[in-house]
């Protein structure tokens, strides 16, 4: 089969934030590097959409109190912890020199509170012009230090030095296919890292319970799965909120930081009303942890209650601020008719698993290192070493560091192992497989099937019941429907694709929810409606077998990475 | 459809094509301007907007389809 191929000491993944400092680090030690981007690289993904907010450290911070924002739970590295908010400094310097825009006081990067990003951070950076311009300024960047960028090429799948998956060897290159021409690529490199962003349910129909961006749906994680590499956090990912109406990111980590209400429609500021029942308190909620604020958005749900975000007492000044800072949530508001300075904006939450920011990815140490040789994972494709996956732009661009920095050491010693032609070529007949069925399952169809599952089973509040109902569905779609997806042309190849990348890390996505027997954060359950830290002060972990089952096992949470918080079994806030 | 494509001011320069995370855009090659050829696809980022040089581009955020 005729493919075009490129050769390289490392290739790259993805190019959001976390690809681009593995790109630029990686080549700042002299490796040649490749990056491939599925769509381009600069635009594609979601940090070119992120909410504008780098929540970094800066000196004179008090570290402890930083420590004590990241670290709110036991699943937290808190030996880590503070390695990371060190590099975010670094990080952030960095990318001030690479061309992206700060709103600085007096020559300086400013400081502001945010909120909703997960936790409450004291000090943060925000990007004069949004995600877009910080994403263009890094792929510049890139490209001026030497990195070779390759777009609209989706990788589909690992190869591995045995010619096997799972493997028993080391990763030595990928393939994919072009987006529009369906062109197979091979890239051969003795170092492969994966930044392609979170396992997320993809291209959700305008509407539908999922907000942006439609790209994300794990085709790294897939691909890591199915090459062997073990794979970890699925539980704690998912779950949050977004406008009602319209498609777009919630926007929190400027808006919370400014301090901006929620109430319901009897003109009510919910969270006094949940801070009076001892449930929620205003602090949890405008400008601290993002669970909290989705688990309140539930309860008025479940209570018939619509719930509108209000920042309507912004100053003028603020509402600038916001526009600059948020640029793509601020347009979409206001092209659907929402003026935040005179109108509240629906909100409604998300259901939980929908999506992995915040988790679910290879499991990597410090360096970035897989289970597997030559393969490496940063950013939400990775459990970003169980640092605060909150802290979303941070933990991306300094694991991204961290990965390329621990590939170009590896590359050094190691030698190139060339790909089996075998398995180039039944991995690449794999991909391109849908084009030749014209009469099997089209992407709308098997989509329909996994939003009807979301919407019927899954609710936002899980019980075991609801849980094994939709594994069994998403089990019978992976095996009659997948088998069966067709493509029509390579635009929706790459669609097919995607999905079926979904389809095969949500079995493995719900056993893990179904394992765990207790609430946490988003995860709500009402069969087990407390937080056992006596019992679940672990991590579930996962990876594929050779017959194409999967082994799930629990490993505890090692005691030096652990936060300290008692052993008991607690009732969960939302259900007291 | 979510994107709205002015022929008159486009002047065929590709920008939004190039940049188009979900890959939504293609050029007319007789007329020389860019058209939605997957309109279904549209995330409604406003990327191609932003880097539309000429503002040829608008693309709006109201949902096309029912509320579930």
């Amino acid at each position: 089969m005729h493919s075009q191929v490129a050769t390289s000491d490392i290739l790259v993944v993805g190019g959001g934030i976390a690809g681009a400092f593995a790109a630029i680090k990686a080549r700042e030690t002299g490796a040649d590097v490749v990056l491939v981007d599925k769509a381009f690289f600069g635009r594609g993904g979601a940090s070119a959409l992120a909410s504008g907010v780098y929540a970094t450290y800066m000196p004179g911070d008090d570290m402890e109190n930083r420590l004590a924002a990241t670290c709110t739970a036991p699943h937290v590295n808190r030996r880590l912890a503070e390695r990371f908010i060190l590099r975010t400094y670094e990080c952030l310097m960095d990318m001030d020199g690479w061309g992206v825009k700060w709103i600085k006081e007096d020559g300086v990067i400013a400081r502001r509170m945010s909120g909703g990003g997960g936790t409450d951070y004291p000090t943060n950076a925000m990007m004069a012009e949004g995600g877009p311009q910080m994403m263009m300024a890094l792929r510049g960047h890139a490209l001026r230090e030497g990195v070779r960028v390759i777009n609209r090429v989706m990788i589909t799948d690992l190869l591995t030095s045995d010619g096997a998956h799972p493997t028993g060897g080391a990763i030595v290159g990928a393939v994919g296919i072009h987006t529009r021409t369906a062109e197979p690529w091979v890239f051969r490199a003795r170092a492969t890292i994966i930044c392609a962003g979170a396992f997320a349910f993809p291209y959700t129909p305008v509407g539908s319970f999922q907000g942006m961006p439609q790209t994300s749906s794990g085709d790294g994680v897939a691909a890591m799965f199915r090459a062997g590499a073990t794979m970890g956090k699925f539980e704690f990912g998912g779950g949050g909120m977004r406008p009602s109406e319209f498609f777009c990111a919630p926007g929190l980590e400027m808006l919370g930081g400014l301090g901006c209400r929620f109430i319901n429609d009897a003109g009510e500021d919910m969270l006094s009303l949940d801070r009076s029942q001892g449930k929620y308190t205003h602090e949890d909620i405008t400008r601290g942890r993002r669970s909290a604020l989705g688990n309140a958005l539930i309860k008025e749900a479940e209570a018939g209650r619509v719930v509108y975000l209000d920042a309507r007492h912004f100053t003028a000044d603020e509402h600038r601020l916001v526009k600059q800072v948020v640029p793509i949530v601020v347009n979409t508001f206001e092209r659907a008719g929402y003026d935040l300075s005179k109108d509240v904006v629906p909100y409604r939450p998300t259901p939980p698993g929908s999506n992995g920011n915040n988790g679910g990815g290879a499991r990597v140490n410090e360096r970035g290192e897989t289970s597997l040789s030559g393969l490496y994972a940063a950013g939400n494709c990775s459990d970003a070493a169980y640092i605060s996956m909150g802290q979303s732009l941070p933990a991306c661009s300094v694991t991204g560091a961290w990965a390329g920095e621990s590939a170009a050491d590896f590359v050094r010693g190691a030698a190139a192992t060339p790909p089996d032609p075998e398995q180039v070529d039944e991995l690449i007949e794999r991909a391109l497989a849908p084009l030749q069925r014209e009469d099997g399952a089209s992407f709308p169809v098997v989509h329909e099937l996994f939003q009807r599952m979301y919407l019927e089973e899954m609710g936002n509040v899980l019980h075991a019941e609801r849980l094994e109902r939709a594994l069994s569905q998403a089990e019978a779609i992976r095996t009659e429907e997948l088998p069966r997806l067709s493509a029509s042309d390579p635009h929706d190849l790459a669609k097919v694709n995607a999905l079926k990348n979904f389809a095969e890390m949500l079995a493995p996505a719900l056993t893990v929810l179904l394992r765990r027997q207790e609430s946490r954060g988003n995860i709500l359950r009402e069969d087990y409606p407390f937080i056992d830290n006596e019992n679940w002060g672990c991590y579930t972990v996962f990876r594929r077998r050779p017959d194409g089952g999967t082994d799930f096992w629990e490993e505890p949470i090692p005691e030096d990475a652990e936060y300290p918080v008692a052993r008991v079994k607690t009732g969960h806030p939302f259900f007291r | 459809m979510s994107v709205r494509i002015d022929e008159v001011v486009c002047t065929g320069c590709g920008a939004c094509i190039e940049s188009c995370p979900t890959d939504v855009l293609r050029m007319d090659r007789e007329r020389s301007t860019a058209y939605v050829a997957h309109p279904d696809d549209c995330q409604v980022c406003f990327l191609c907007e932003f880097d539309c040089p000429v503002d040829a581009i608008f693309v709006s955020s109201q949902e096309q389809r029912g509320t579930p």
